[in-house]
């Protein structure tokens, strides 16, 4: 019979069966989703490239170090746009700013640029702007404004240049966000004028070869790099994203007399320091004993002794007096 | 021919280095002036780092100095103990002057004072050097300024500690050199130069030393102060480029020997006359860089007060070799 209590439990039962097909529907779902997430990012993380060729692999400075061309190429995916950067170690640096006061310019500000990198050169195929978002060229840090947006700039005088209020004290301080601004645009272009910092577009050769496209990158050694590790980055771009990535390090090393001295510096300062106080007082003395050699020279004695005024038949008086002259001018 | 600098990194041509050499060197070893003023900006120029070029700057000084200073020895235009008196005054002076910068720059005001300072001291000792000297070349009267005997040296001569220094054939209090030299010390601290530009006009018109005698003991000086400086900023700094230094020197000191032949050609007056013509060209050099608006207004801290260092190297040394001099 079909009496009510059973009527309850059969609804019951339905009720606890849709939850159950509820939860393996879900888990159905999660299961899916599990298996597809991992395959949706990947799209969009960067494929590892060949290394790119360095000739040469290392820079060595000698002491007649001229400069040196730098040749980077390799292989990208066909049809793929590709930057070039390269970077130095990071380190903190101090400036001064200038300001007007009055009709004068003065040093009214101290900046202290925190953990720029000591070299920022960026070579692109293309424009960089056309060939990533503003996203990617900020996450790989590839461009000039990607690189102000991650120089950190410290202050002693808080400027508001929107209120025109200048307040100066003897503590780094954050600086207000457009002053910040003005002070990483200063600090690229002060880079740039000595050669660390570069941008520059359609410097990278790119050629078809079979289904790769092979990039060739050729450059001067900026004169004023200081010695170390350099990373060299590559990025093949197509679609407004990086498909495929690759890194190498150029290293440039001082080698014979000039890493000597350099070792010698900055291992032992004060010795250093004592040597070359010594060696330049030498060098001064040196010099004049061999200029005063000289002069002596140019006042010939004859073969009996006697100085070239007696020997011309001047009076010994004569003489004495061009031997003095010759040790002691007079004064006036 | 290309040559790298070790410590500043950078290759540079020699011969262009040598020539600035010469150059320092041969205003050195005419005027008595160290040249760091000259030469730190024009190291600068061939795109040495600041700190570098100042204390490589420092180095090939002592260099220049050494040679300039050998070579006034020989002709007799150093005086030893007046130039002793002198560089303890200069060190005691710069000694103090450099807690009075601290406390300029803890004020805000430093660069401005030293900005200041550099053109009033420069506007004012070239100018009466430059009219002075004119005056008297055109009356045709020899540089003698100890012949006329004015009020203030017979107060001067009353004073305490009298000394002879026969060498300059003046005689003063120990006191009157030691303030003086002092008070340039304070300056110098201040401006952040060796000071040979205000320390032989001193030398000259308010010790009445002979003109070639100042630039001599000036050179004395300046050797010292150069060493110990030297040895400060490789010791702490680890900023000397010895290479640099060196080629440098080599233009230097054959300039130096050139410049001291050459101030023996000239007479008095004619070397204060270039000497106030070079102080006034260093002002108007900085008058035009203070109101020219810059490329880029920020630029990297050099440490170019070469003097404040001083302090700690070797006063003692320095005089004791004084007291050994003095006997």
């Amino acid at each position: 019979m079909f009496d009510g209590v059973s009527a309850v439990k059969f609804y019951r039962e339905c009720l606890w069966r849709g939850w159950l097909l509820r939860a393996l529907a879900l888990a159905v779902c999660f299961g899916a989703s599990a298996i597809a997430l991992p395959t949706a990012p990947a799209d969009h993380a960067p494929a590892e490239m060949p290394p790119p060729k360095l000739i040469p692999e290392t820079i060595e400075m000698g002491a007649f170090y001229e400069g040196s061309h730098v040749r980077i190429e390799g292989t990208a995916p066909d049809g793929a746009g590709v930057l070039v950067v390269i970077r130095g170690d990071r380190k903190d640096e101090f400036f001064n700013r200038k300001g007007r006061v009055g009709p004068i310019w003065l040093n009214v500000d101290r900046i202290h640029i925190k953990q720029a990198p000591s070299v920022f050169l960026s070579f692109a195929s293309g424009d960089a702007s056309t060939m990533l978002d503003r996203a990617s060229l900020d996450e790989y840090r590839l461009d000039e404004s990607a690189i102000m947006k991650r120089i950190h700039c410290l202050c002693r005088c808080k400027c508001s240049l929107t209120e025109g209020t200048r307040q100066s004290g003897d503590r780094d301080m954050q600086p207000d966000p457009e002053y910040a601004k003005l002070l990483q645009g200063d600090f690229f272009h002060l880079k740039e004028r000595e050669g660390c910092y570069c941008v520059r577009p359609h410097s990278v050769n790119l050629t078809a070869s079979g289904s790769k496209t092979a990039y060739a990158l050729d450059f001067e050694w900026p004169r004023m790099a200081p010695p170390g590790d350099y990373q060299v980055e590559v990025y093949a771009c197509r679609g407004m994203c990086v498909i495929a990535r690759s890194a190498a390090t150029l290293r440039f090393v001082e080698v014979g007399f000039p890493a000597y001295m350099a070792s010698l510096a900055s291992n032992r300062p004060w010795a250093y320091g004592g040597g070359a106080v010594l060696v330049a007082m030498l060098a001064g003395f040196l010099t004049d004993a061999l200029a005063s050699r000289l002069r002596r020279k140019r006042r010939p004695r004859a073969k009996d002794g006697t100085t070239a005024a007696s020997a011309r038949g001047g009076a010994p008086e004569e003489a004495a007096v061009e031997t003095h002259e010759a040790e002691t001018t007079h004064r006036d | 021919m290309p040559i790298l600098l070790p410590i500043a990194g950078i290759t540079t041509n020699l011969a262009v280095v040598i020539a600035i050499g010469v150059v320092i060197g041969l205003l050195s070893g005419l005027l008595g002036v160290g040249g760091g003023f000259l030469l730190t900006p024009i190291l600068m120029m061939i795109g040495v780092p600041p700190t570098v070029a100042a204390a490589s700057g420092t180095n090939a000084i002592v260099a220049t100095s050494s040679s300039g200073m050998a070579a006034h020895f020989r002709l007799r235009n150093v005086d030893l103990r007046m130039g002793t008196i002198l560089l303890s005054g200069g060190l005691a002076g710069s000694g103090v002057g450099v807690h009075f910068v601290r406390i300029l720059r803890s004020m805000g005001n430093a660069d401005f004072a030293i900005e200041i300072t550099y053109i009033l001291m420069l506007g004012f000792v070239g100018g009466y050097i430059v009219r002075d000297s004119w005056r008297k070349m055109r009356q045709g009267q020899m540089a003698n300024p100890r012949r006329g005997r004015s009020r203030s040296r017979g107060l001067l001569s009353n004073l305490p500690a009298q000394m002879e220094f026969p060498h300059s054939g003046v005689r003063h209090s120990v006191f009157v050199p030691f303030i003086l030299c002092f008070l340039v010390g304070l300056l110098t601290a201040v401006m952040g130069v060796a000071g040979g530009f205000i320390l032989v006009p001193m030398m000259v018109y308010l010790l009445s030393m002979p003109a070639h005698v100042a630039v001599g003991t000036s050179l004395f000086q300046a050797l010292f102060t150069c060493a110990g400086a030297t040895f400060m900023q490789a010791g702490s700094n680890r900023t000397v480029d010895l290479v640099l230094a060196m080629i440098v020197a080599v233009g230097s000191t054959v300039g130096a020997q050139i410049g001291a032949r050459m101030s023996r050609l000239l007479r008095g007056e004619q070397l204060m006359i270039l000497l106030g013509i070079l102080a006034l060209a260093v002002m108007l050099k900085i008058v035009v860089a203070l109101v020219i608006t810059p490329s880029i207004p920020i630029s990297e801290i050099a440490a170019i007060h070469c003097l404040p260092p001083i302090q700690h190297v070797g006063a003692g040394a320095v005089l004791h070799f004084g007291r050994c001099l003095m006997g």
